[in-house]
Protein backbone atom coordinates (compact mmCIF):
# COMPACT_ATOMS: atom_id res chain seq x y z
CA UNK A 1 0.00 0.00 0.00
CA UNK A 2 1.44 3.40 -0.80
CA UNK A 3 2.28 5.54 1.93
CA UNK A 4 0.67 8.91 0.26
CA UNK A 5 1.57 10.83 2.57
CA UNK A 6 5.47 11.35 1.36
CA UNK A 7 3.92 12.74 -1.18
CA UNK A 8 3.22 15.77 1.06
CA UNK A 9 6.52 15.87 1.88
CA UNK A 10 7.95 15.33 -2.49
CA UNK A 11 6.00 18.43 -3.11
CA UNK A 12 7.44 20.38 -0.22
CA UNK A 13 10.83 19.45 -1.62
CA UNK A 14 10.09 19.45 -5.17
CA UNK A 15 11.06 15.69 -6.05
CA UNK A 16 9.10 16.07 -8.72
CA UNK A 17 10.08 12.15 -10.25
CA UNK A 18 9.39 10.77 -6.75
CA UNK A 19 5.84 12.86 -7.01
CA UNK A 20 4.88 11.39 -10.03
CA UNK A 21 5.77 7.75 -9.05
CA UNK A 22 3.95 8.28 -5.43
CA UNK A 23 0.78 9.76 -7.18
CA UNK A 24 0.57 7.34 -9.56
CA UNK A 25 0.74 4.25 -6.89
CA UNK A 26 -2.35 6.64 -4.69
CA UNK A 27 -4.27 6.91 -8.16
CA UNK A 28 -3.78 2.96 -8.70
CA UNK A 29 -5.12 2.25 -5.48
CA UNK A 30 -8.56 4.54 -6.20
CA UNK A 31 -7.77 7.39 -4.46
CA UNK A 32 -9.91 10.28 -6.37
CA UNK A 33 -8.04 13.13 -8.12
CA UNK A 34 -10.04 15.96 -6.12
CA UNK A 35 -8.92 13.97 -2.91
CA UNK A 36 -5.30 13.42 -3.89
CA UNK A 37 -5.23 17.24 -4.77
CA UNK A 38 -6.77 18.26 -1.45
CA UNK A 39 -5.20 16.03 1.27
CA UNK A 40 -1.33 16.04 -0.53
CA UNK A 41 -0.58 18.75 -3.15
CA UNK A 42 -2.25 21.30 -1.72
CA UNK A 43 -0.71 20.56 1.81
CA UNK A 44 2.66 20.36 0.03
CA UNK A 45 2.88 23.52 -1.42
CA UNK A 46 1.19 24.74 1.86
CA UNK A 47 4.44 23.03 4.12
CA UNK A 48 7.34 24.83 1.81
CA UNK A 49 5.27 27.87 2.42
CA UNK A 50 5.20 27.77 6.11
CA UNK A 51 8.77 26.78 5.51
CA UNK A 52 9.60 29.85 3.40
CA UNK A 53 8.24 32.24 6.05
CA UNK A 54 10.08 30.60 9.07
CA UNK A 55 12.87 31.46 6.66
CA UNK A 56 14.13 27.33 6.07
CA UNK A 57 13.35 27.58 2.20
CA UNK A 58 14.37 29.82 -0.48
CA UNK A 59 12.44 31.22 -3.41
CA UNK A 60 13.77 28.53 -5.64
CA UNK A 61 12.54 25.79 -3.08
CA UNK A 62 8.93 27.17 -3.78
CA UNK A 63 9.68 27.11 -7.47
CA UNK A 64 10.72 23.20 -7.15
CA UNK A 65 7.71 22.76 -5.40
CA UNK A 66 5.55 24.33 -7.69
CA UNK A 67 6.87 22.76 -10.21
CA UNK A 68 6.36 18.83 -8.81
CA UNK A 69 2.83 20.21 -8.56
CA UNK A 70 2.42 21.53 -11.60
CA UNK A 71 3.57 18.09 -13.22
CA UNK A 72 1.12 16.05 -10.68
CA UNK A 73 -1.76 18.22 -11.97
CA UNK A 74 -0.54 17.44 -15.72
CA UNK A 75 -1.58 13.84 -14.84
CA UNK A 76 -4.61 14.65 -12.80
CA UNK A 77 -6.20 16.77 -14.74
CA UNK A 78 -6.99 14.48 -18.04
CA UNK A 79 -9.02 12.29 -15.15
CA UNK A 80 -10.76 15.00 -13.73
CA UNK A 81 -14.10 15.78 -15.78
CA UNK A 82 -14.23 19.19 -17.24
CA UNK A 83 -15.50 21.90 -14.62
CA UNK A 84 -15.21 19.36 -12.21
CA UNK A 85 -12.08 20.25 -10.44
CA UNK A 86 -12.00 22.75 -7.27
CA UNK A 87 -10.42 25.81 -7.43
CA UNK A 88 -10.05 28.21 -4.36
CA UNK A 89 -10.79 30.94 -7.24
CA UNK A 90 -10.14 32.89 -10.07
CA UNK A 91 -7.59 35.62 -10.57
CA UNK A 92 -6.29 37.81 -13.02
CA UNK A 93 -2.37 38.48 -12.80
CA UNK A 94 -0.46 40.53 -15.45
CA UNK A 95 2.67 43.24 -14.88
CA UNK A 96 1.35 46.62 -16.05
CA UNK A 97 1.33 49.22 -19.02
CA UNK A 98 4.58 50.12 -19.94
CA UNK A 99 6.75 47.69 -17.76
CA UNK A 100 8.48 44.59 -19.31
CA UNK A 101 9.62 43.03 -15.98
CA UNK A 102 7.79 39.40 -15.15
CA UNK A 103 9.95 36.84 -13.75
CA UNK A 104 8.42 38.14 -10.06
CA UNK A 105 4.93 38.16 -11.45
CA UNK A 106 5.80 34.23 -12.80
CA UNK A 107 7.02 33.38 -9.70
CA UNK A 108 3.66 34.52 -7.87
CA UNK A 109 1.20 33.12 -10.69
CA UNK A 110 3.00 29.70 -9.90
CA UNK A 111 2.85 29.65 -6.37
CA UNK A 112 -0.77 30.74 -6.70
CA UNK A 113 -1.76 27.97 -8.97
CA UNK A 114 0.36 25.43 -6.65
CA UNK A 115 -1.90 26.19 -3.80
CA UNK A 116 -5.45 25.89 -5.98
CA UNK A 117 -5.97 28.84 -8.00
CA UNK A 118 -7.27 29.21 -11.61
CA UNK A 119 -4.67 31.87 -12.33
CA UNK A 120 -4.91 33.61 -16.32
CA UNK A 121 -1.63 34.97 -16.84
CA UNK A 122 -1.93 37.95 -19.05
CA UNK A 123 1.88 38.77 -19.35
CA UNK A 124 3.89 41.98 -19.25
CA UNK A 125 3.16 45.55 -20.58
CA UNK A 126 -1.01 45.15 -20.21
CA UNK A 127 -3.33 47.82 -20.29
CA UNK A 128 -6.29 48.58 -17.65
CA UNK A 129 -8.83 47.68 -20.83
CA UNK A 130 -6.87 44.20 -20.81
CA UNK A 131 -7.22 43.72 -16.93
CA UNK A 132 -10.90 44.26 -17.49
CA UNK A 133 -11.63 41.97 -20.19
CA UNK A 134 -9.66 38.95 -18.49
CA UNK A 135 -11.57 39.88 -15.61
CA UNK A 136 -14.87 39.77 -17.34
CA UNK A 137 -13.83 36.45 -19.58
CA UNK A 138 -12.95 34.49 -16.79
CA UNK A 139 -15.08 35.87 -14.20
CA UNK A 140 -12.12 36.93 -11.89
CA UNK A 141 -12.53 37.25 -8.20
CA UNK A 142 -9.17 38.95 -8.07
CA UNK A 143 -6.59 41.15 -10.20
CA UNK A 144 -3.27 40.89 -8.92
CA UNK A 145 -1.38 43.72 -11.04
CA UNK A 146 2.79 44.14 -10.92
CA UNK A 147 5.47 46.69 -11.65
CA UNK A 148 9.10 46.67 -10.94
CA UNK A 149 9.71 50.39 -11.73
CA UNK A 150 8.68 53.83 -9.99
CA UNK A 151 7.59 55.19 -13.27
CA UNK A 152 4.85 52.04 -14.14
CA UNK A 153 4.00 51.50 -10.54
CA UNK A 154 1.74 54.40 -11.13
CA UNK A 155 -0.13 52.70 -13.97
CA UNK A 156 -1.31 50.81 -11.30
CA UNK A 157 -4.12 53.56 -10.35
CA UNK A 158 -5.12 53.88 -13.97
CA UNK A 159 -5.91 50.10 -14.26
CA UNK A 160 -8.09 50.79 -11.03
CA UNK A 161 -9.92 53.98 -13.06
CA UNK A 162 -10.58 51.48 -15.66
CA UNK A 163 -11.98 48.90 -13.81
CA UNK A 164 -14.11 50.85 -11.39
CA UNK A 165 -15.32 52.66 -14.66
CA UNK A 166 -16.39 49.46 -15.88
CA UNK A 167 -18.39 49.08 -12.71
CA UNK A 168 -16.51 46.33 -11.50
CA UNK A 169 -14.57 47.16 -8.57
CA UNK A 170 -16.78 45.96 -6.23
CA UNK A 171 -16.60 42.64 -8.01
CA UNK A 172 -13.36 41.91 -7.58
CA UNK A 173 -10.40 42.29 -5.34
CA UNK A 174 -7.03 44.05 -6.26
CA UNK A 175 -3.74 43.04 -4.98
CA UNK A 176 0.11 44.42 -6.01
CA UNK A 177 3.29 43.61 -5.84
CA UNK A 178 6.52 44.54 -7.37
CA UNK A 179 9.99 46.15 -6.25
CA UNK A 180 9.03 49.67 -5.88
CA UNK A 181 5.22 49.26 -4.02
CA UNK A 182 4.62 48.34 -0.65
CA UNK A 183 1.82 49.17 1.81
CA UNK A 184 1.59 52.66 1.86
CA UNK A 185 1.51 52.44 -1.74
CA UNK A 186 -1.54 50.32 -1.62
CA UNK A 187 -3.72 52.15 0.42
CA UNK A 188 -2.94 55.21 -1.24
CA UNK A 189 -4.51 54.05 -4.67
CA UNK A 190 -6.99 52.23 -2.66
CA UNK A 191 -6.41 48.53 -3.40
CA UNK A 192 -7.12 45.39 -1.35
CA UNK A 193 -3.50 44.01 -0.63
CA UNK A 194 0.00 44.16 -0.64
CA UNK A 195 2.42 41.19 -0.68
CA UNK A 196 5.79 41.37 -1.07
CA UNK A 197 6.58 37.73 -2.13
CA UNK A 198 5.01 35.03 -3.98
CA UNK A 199 4.15 32.83 -0.48
CA UNK A 200 2.64 36.14 1.01
CA UNK A 201 0.58 36.48 -2.13
CA UNK A 202 -0.97 33.21 -1.82
CA UNK A 203 -2.16 34.27 1.87
CA UNK A 204 -3.22 37.40 0.85
CA UNK A 205 -5.22 35.93 -2.16
CA UNK A 206 -6.99 33.42 0.55
CA UNK A 207 -7.35 36.18 3.04
CA UNK A 208 -9.34 38.87 0.46
CA UNK A 209 -11.42 35.60 -0.13
CA UNK A 210 -12.15 35.05 3.22
CA UNK A 211 -10.73 31.52 2.62
CA UNK A 212 -9.05 31.45 5.91
CA UNK B 1 37.32 57.15 -27.55
CA UNK B 2 34.82 54.51 -27.95
CA UNK B 3 35.80 51.08 -26.49
CA UNK B 4 33.96 48.09 -26.99
CA UNK B 5 34.24 44.42 -26.10
CA UNK B 6 32.23 41.45 -26.77
CA UNK B 7 33.21 38.63 -23.91
CA UNK B 8 32.60 35.00 -24.37
CA UNK B 9 31.02 33.72 -20.30
CA UNK B 10 33.85 31.25 -20.68
CA UNK B 11 36.14 33.98 -20.46
CA UNK B 12 34.43 36.36 -17.80
CA UNK B 13 35.62 34.93 -13.70
CA UNK B 14 31.61 34.15 -12.90
CA UNK B 15 30.73 33.63 -9.41
CA UNK B 16 28.90 31.02 -8.64
CA UNK B 17 28.16 32.64 -5.16
CA UNK B 18 26.78 35.83 -7.03
CA UNK B 19 24.11 33.59 -9.16
CA UNK B 20 23.28 31.96 -5.76
CA UNK B 21 22.63 35.47 -4.11
CA UNK B 22 20.94 36.47 -7.01
CA UNK B 23 18.96 33.93 -6.33
CA UNK B 24 17.68 34.77 -3.35
CA UNK B 25 20.06 32.23 -1.39
CA UNK B 26 21.72 35.26 0.77
CA UNK B 27 25.11 33.39 2.22
CA UNK B 28 23.26 29.82 1.62
CA UNK B 29 24.67 27.02 -0.71
CA UNK B 30 21.39 25.16 -2.56
CA UNK B 31 20.80 21.66 -2.68
CA UNK B 32 22.61 19.37 -4.56
CA UNK B 33 19.52 19.04 -7.56
CA UNK B 34 19.26 22.83 -7.32
CA UNK B 35 23.26 23.24 -7.95
CA UNK B 36 23.03 20.68 -10.53
CA UNK B 37 20.20 22.43 -12.58
CA UNK B 38 21.76 25.72 -12.64
CA UNK B 39 24.98 23.98 -13.52
CA UNK B 40 23.47 22.85 -16.61
CA UNK B 41 21.31 26.23 -17.70
CA UNK B 42 24.39 27.71 -17.16
CA UNK B 43 26.13 25.50 -19.24
CA UNK B 44 23.30 25.91 -21.98
CA UNK B 45 23.67 29.80 -21.87
CA UNK B 46 27.00 29.62 -22.28
CA UNK B 47 26.92 27.80 -25.13
CA UNK B 48 24.76 30.95 -26.73
CA UNK B 49 25.89 33.92 -24.90
CA UNK B 50 27.78 36.91 -25.55
CA UNK B 51 28.47 39.73 -23.20
CA UNK B 52 29.23 42.90 -25.12
CA UNK B 53 29.92 46.35 -23.27
CA UNK B 54 31.14 49.50 -24.43
CA UNK B 55 32.04 52.30 -22.94
CA UNK B 56 33.73 56.28 -23.00
CA UNK B 57 35.45 58.59 -21.10
CA UNK B 58 33.64 62.15 -20.74
CA UNK B 59 34.63 65.37 -19.08
CA UNK B 60 31.91 66.13 -15.88
CA UNK B 61 31.32 69.24 -14.55
CA UNK B 62 29.90 69.57 -11.39
CA UNK B 63 26.80 72.27 -11.69
CA UNK B 64 25.15 71.80 -8.33
CA UNK B 65 24.31 69.44 -5.69
CA UNK B 66 21.77 67.26 -8.24
CA UNK B 67 23.20 68.41 -11.76
CA UNK B 68 26.23 67.44 -13.85
CA UNK B 69 27.13 68.65 -16.90
CA UNK B 70 28.46 65.60 -18.82
CA UNK B 71 29.51 66.72 -22.36
CA UNK B 72 27.05 69.14 -23.43
CA UNK B 73 24.75 67.65 -21.28
CA UNK B 74 23.33 67.89 -18.47
CA UNK B 75 22.00 64.94 -16.22
CA UNK B 76 20.08 65.79 -13.04
CA UNK B 77 20.69 62.63 -10.34
CA UNK B 78 19.20 63.81 -7.76
CA UNK B 79 19.84 64.30 -4.10
CA UNK B 80 21.16 60.89 -3.20
CA UNK B 81 23.41 60.55 -5.96
CA UNK B 82 25.45 64.07 -5.93
CA UNK B 83 27.01 63.88 -2.73
CA UNK B 84 28.85 60.73 -3.62
CA UNK B 85 30.55 62.47 -6.30
CA UNK B 86 32.35 65.25 -4.77
CA UNK B 87 36.06 65.38 -6.98
CA UNK B 88 35.03 63.80 -9.85
CA UNK B 89 36.71 64.98 -13.03
CA UNK B 90 35.94 62.56 -15.79
CA UNK B 91 33.00 60.03 -16.43
CA UNK B 92 33.34 56.97 -17.73
CA UNK B 93 29.67 56.34 -19.37
CA UNK B 94 28.90 52.52 -20.62
CA UNK B 95 26.23 50.30 -21.66
CA UNK B 96 26.44 46.22 -21.37
CA UNK B 97 24.06 43.51 -22.41
CA UNK B 98 23.76 39.89 -22.04
CA UNK B 99 22.33 40.10 -25.42
CA UNK B 100 19.60 39.02 -27.78
CA UNK B 101 20.29 35.75 -27.94
CA UNK B 102 19.96 35.31 -23.98
CA UNK B 103 17.10 36.87 -24.44
CA UNK B 104 15.47 34.54 -26.76
CA UNK B 105 16.62 31.45 -25.10
CA UNK B 106 14.68 33.19 -21.97
CA UNK B 107 11.70 33.32 -23.96
CA UNK B 108 11.95 30.08 -25.25
CA UNK B 109 11.98 28.88 -21.28
CA UNK B 110 8.96 30.63 -20.28
CA UNK B 111 7.32 29.57 -23.13
CA UNK B 112 8.15 25.63 -21.81
CA UNK B 113 6.45 26.90 -18.76
CA UNK B 114 9.73 25.55 -16.43
CA UNK B 115 9.72 28.34 -13.90
CA UNK B 116 12.19 27.07 -12.21
CA UNK B 117 14.74 26.87 -15.10
CA UNK B 118 13.40 30.31 -16.23
CA UNK B 119 14.00 31.53 -12.99
CA UNK B 120 17.62 30.40 -12.73
CA UNK B 121 18.49 31.72 -16.23
CA UNK B 122 16.54 35.05 -15.18
CA UNK B 123 19.02 35.05 -11.74
CA UNK B 124 22.15 34.11 -14.16
CA UNK B 125 21.18 37.15 -16.86
CA UNK B 126 21.17 39.76 -13.87
CA UNK B 127 24.63 38.66 -12.89
CA UNK B 128 26.05 38.61 -16.35
CA UNK B 129 24.47 42.01 -17.26
CA UNK B 130 25.98 43.54 -13.79
CA UNK B 131 29.32 42.30 -14.18
CA UNK B 132 30.22 44.60 -17.05
CA UNK B 133 30.47 47.64 -14.42
CA UNK B 134 32.70 45.46 -12.34
CA UNK B 135 34.84 44.49 -15.57
CA UNK B 136 34.94 48.52 -16.51
CA UNK B 137 35.80 49.54 -12.95
CA UNK B 138 38.90 47.40 -13.32
CA UNK B 139 39.77 48.35 -17.13
CA UNK B 140 39.84 52.28 -15.87
CA UNK B 141 42.09 51.34 -12.77
CA UNK B 142 44.61 49.60 -15.15
CA UNK B 143 44.44 52.55 -18.03
CA UNK B 144 44.28 55.43 -15.42
CA UNK B 145 45.95 56.24 -12.92
CA UNK B 146 42.68 57.71 -11.31
CA UNK B 147 40.75 56.15 -8.56
CA UNK B 148 36.75 55.16 -9.56
CA UNK B 149 33.24 55.85 -8.16
CA UNK B 150 30.48 53.04 -7.64
CA UNK B 151 28.41 52.67 -10.75
CA UNK B 152 25.30 54.77 -10.81
CA UNK B 153 22.49 53.99 -13.06
CA UNK B 154 19.14 55.90 -14.83
CA UNK B 155 16.23 54.56 -13.15
CA UNK B 156 17.81 53.79 -10.02
CA UNK B 157 18.91 55.44 -6.27
CA UNK B 158 16.65 58.59 -7.45
CA UNK B 159 17.98 59.47 -10.90
CA UNK B 160 14.97 59.08 -13.33
CA UNK B 161 14.66 56.95 -15.55
CA UNK B 162 13.28 59.63 -18.75
CA UNK B 163 17.56 60.43 -18.68
CA UNK B 164 17.98 57.11 -20.24
CA UNK B 165 17.18 58.97 -24.03
CA UNK B 166 19.65 61.47 -23.13
CA UNK B 167 21.87 58.86 -21.94
CA UNK B 168 21.65 57.10 -25.34
CA UNK B 169 22.23 60.13 -27.40
CA UNK B 170 25.42 59.82 -26.38
CA UNK B 171 26.50 56.60 -27.82
CA UNK B 172 25.79 55.22 -31.26
CA UNK B 173 22.09 54.07 -32.48
CA UNK B 174 21.63 50.96 -30.93
CA UNK B 175 24.50 50.68 -28.95
CA UNK B 176 25.65 46.65 -28.47
CA UNK B 177 22.56 46.23 -30.21
CA UNK B 178 20.37 47.73 -27.57
CA UNK B 179 17.13 49.31 -27.97
CA UNK B 180 14.98 51.68 -25.65
CA UNK B 181 10.74 51.22 -25.02
CA UNK B 182 8.41 54.23 -24.85
CA UNK B 183 8.65 53.50 -20.91
CA UNK B 184 12.66 53.96 -21.10
CA UNK B 185 13.24 50.29 -20.59
CA UNK B 186 16.33 48.43 -22.37
CA UNK B 187 15.92 45.74 -24.96
CA UNK B 188 17.67 43.01 -24.40
CA UNK B 189 16.05 42.82 -21.14
CA UNK B 190 19.40 42.14 -19.47
CA UNK B 191 21.02 44.97 -20.14
CA UNK B 192 22.72 47.53 -17.78
CA UNK B 193 23.49 51.51 -18.76
CA UNK B 194 25.56 54.09 -16.32
CA UNK B 195 28.23 55.78 -15.50
CA UNK B 196 31.33 55.22 -13.41
CA UNK B 197 32.86 58.50 -12.03
CA UNK B 198 37.06 59.04 -12.24
CA UNK B 199 38.66 61.57 -10.09
CA UNK B 200 42.33 61.69 -8.56
CA UNK B 201 41.38 61.00 -4.81
CA UNK B 202 38.97 58.01 -3.66
CA UNK B 203 35.61 58.79 -3.82
CA UNK B 204 33.09 58.15 -0.93
CA UNK B 205 30.65 55.46 -1.56
CA UNK B 206 27.58 54.45 -0.35
CA UNK B 207 27.76 51.56 2.19
CA UNK B 208 25.18 48.71 1.16
CA UNK B 209 21.88 50.03 -0.13
CA UNK B 210 21.90 53.41 1.53
CA UNK B 211 20.62 54.82 -1.81
CA UNK B 212 18.33 52.52 -2.85
CA UNK B 213 14.39 52.51 -1.85
CA UNK B 214 13.76 48.80 -2.67
CA UNK B 215 14.08 46.91 0.66
CA UNK B 216 13.51 43.96 -1.33
CA UNK B 217 16.16 43.47 -3.47
CA UNK B 218 18.60 40.72 -3.14
CA UNK B 219 21.43 42.52 -3.34
CA UNK B 220 19.86 44.01 0.24
CA UNK B 221 19.04 40.87 1.69
CA UNK B 222 22.28 39.29 1.09
CA UNK B 223 24.24 41.83 2.81
CA UNK B 224 21.73 42.32 5.72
Amino acid sequence: MADSNKLIEFIATGKLEDAKNLLNETLAEGVSPQEIIDLYLIKGMETVGQRFEEGKAFVPNLLMAARAMKACMDILKPLMKEGSQKTLGTLVIGTVKGDLHDIGKNLVASMLEGCGFKVINLGVDVSGEQFVNAVKENNAQIVCLSALLTTTMNYMEEVIKTIEKEGLRDKVKIMIGGAPVNQEFADKIGVDGYSSNANEAVILAKKVLNIC
Amino acid sequence: MLIEHSIKIKELNLSKKDIYISMGYRNDTPDKETIKLIDSTLKEISEITIVRYMYFISEVQILSETDIKIGENIFSLGRKIGPYLGGIQKACLYVSTAGKEFDEYLGNLKKSGDIMKEFIADSIGTVLAELSSSLIANELEKSYNMKVSSPYSPGYCGWDIKEQKKFFSLFPDKPCGITLSDSFLMFPIKSVSGFIGLGNDSFKRPKHCDLCNNLLCFKRRATN
